[in-house]
């Protein structure tokens, strides 16, 4: 199965190997268009955020580099870069929800694994269930809405100095959750 | 009490600071373990949140699109801001200089119109470019960049309509010298399909001109590339693409 590895098809992919693009691509459209959508809260703007991410990756603006750590993480990463990038430009998505929302659900049937990502997202909602309402609510204005220190500081009523203690409290809270519900598989 | 900059991780990690501040925190990270590590952390305490994402279903042409998208780029060209500044300062006064030749170039192609007796492709020469008819609209103009980050190498393709006819008018400067029998290649790439529009050789100071006259099915091109080649009009590139402009 060393064919079907990531790096491996990012390493032909970085040759110009136009089968491995599309294997990646068909690996990870509808996560990083969920997630995309997921921030943006618009079509047109995922599908944007996209083509910016697959263009950059197939023409080189973005490279992988294996001591980056995983490449699933690394597009992610730049996915939600992009999607930042993109609310700031047309800011129109100043309301703030809470995680555990359950709009949108596709009703299409669990591929594989890194396609529906179904046993993630079920551990992590539910991890996420147990924050406290203040503690969603600074993961998501943090990690999804990607607000500056201060305005997080405004939209929670806490002092700026606090921020970041409160967004890793809460980050490490889920972690410990995460763990606690079984998940196995990230490194310690 | 902590240094000034330990406060700033949280709009580092979310882009939110100017470049000078990112890069003046990217000095302290340098100096300070703990912002290191706390960076570190946030990235592994985040990364399982992207799956927290409901699924969404992505429309079934958005997978075409996107590979078009990126195969019409040619070649890789690499963004790096420090270089790509310079080269948009270096460019500057050859905008210009551009831009007052290229009058003298569509001048000419009302000019070559004239004589052209039906002729798809018309090769430009200097004295034709001193005959100046205004007499065309500008429909669009595509910048064409050199795939190698060659700075001096320039390019433009402006699109006319001229009595419903529509022609490009392709000029370059700083082309790099050929070899005998070798020609510049023009080509409008739609999606992966490249069709050849016109060729050239360019004069001694490396400079080259065109008008090639676009057909109806050449109309949706997304992409202007430049490519060298041993023969004219082939059905496909062969030779290495040396400019690329989208539209």
């Amino acid at each position: 199965m060393v064919e079907n590895n990531d790096a491996v098809l990012y390493e032909r992919l970085a040759a110009k190997d136009k089968q491995a693009f599309e294997t990646l691509y068909d690996r990870y459209e509808k996560l990083l268009f969920s997630f995309a959508f997921k921030i943006t809260k618009d079509r047109g703007l995922a599908e944007e955020v996209m083509q910016d991410v697959f263009v950059k990756l197939w023409n080189g603006t973005h490279a992988f580099e294996s001591s980056k750590g995983k490449f699933s993480s690394w597009l992610l990463t730049i996915t939600r870069n992009k999607a930042i990038d993109m609310i700031r430009k047309y800011a129109k998505h100043e309301h703030v929800e809470l995680m555990d929302k359950d709009a949108l659900i596709s009703e299409e049937k669990p591929v594989d694994k890194i396609i529906e990502w179904k046993e993630d997202r079920e551990l992590i909602r539910s991890a996420v269930s147990e924050l406290n309402v203040e503690q969603q609510k600074v993961i998501d204005l943090f990690y999804f809405k990607g607000f500056s220190q201060q305005k997080i500081s405004e939209k929670c009523g806490v002092p700026l100095g606090t921020v970041k203690g409160r967004i890793r409290l809460a980050l490490k809270h889920l972690r410990e959750t995460l763990e606690k519900g079984g998940r196995s598989d990230y490194e310690a | 009490m902590k240094p000034e900059q330990c406060h700033h991780l949280i709009d580092y990690f979310n882009g939110t600071m100017t470049s000078e501040e990112s890069a003046e925190f990217e000095r302290h990270l340098q100096e300070c373990s703990e912002c290191r590590e706390e960076l570190a952390e946030l990235r592994i305490l985040t990364e399982d949140l992207p799956y927290l994402s409901d699924p969404v279903e992505p429309s079934p042409g958005l997978k075409n699109r996107i590979l078009e998208a990126a195969y019409s780029e040619g070649q890789p060209i690499k963004e790096e801001p420090s270089e790509f500044q310079a080269y948009k300062a270096s460019a500057e006064p050859q905008i210009k200089k551009s831009k007052r030749s290229q009058s003298l170039i569509i001048g000419g192609l009302a000019a070559g119109l004239v004589l052209s007796l039906g002729a798809n492709i018309i090769q430009m020469s200097d004295d034709k470019e001193e005959q100046l008819v205004q007499s065309e609209v500008l429909e669009r103009k595509v910048a064409l960049a050199s795939v190698e980050g060659n700075k001096t190498l320039n390019a433009n393709a402006s699109f006319l309509k001229e009595k419903g006819d529509q022609f490009m008018v392709l000029q370059a400067d700083g082309l790099p010298e050929i070899k005998d029998g070798e020609l510049y290649q023009v080509w409008l790439i739609k999606g992966e399909k490249p069709v050849p529009a016109g060729y050239f050789t360019p004069d001694e100071k490396g400079n080259g001109a065109l008008v090639y006259k676009v057909t109806d099915e050449d109309l949706d091109w997304d992409t202007v590339a430049i490519t060298v080649e041993n023969e004219p009009n082939l059905s496909a590139p062969k030779g290495k693409v040396v400019l690329a402009g989208n539209m």
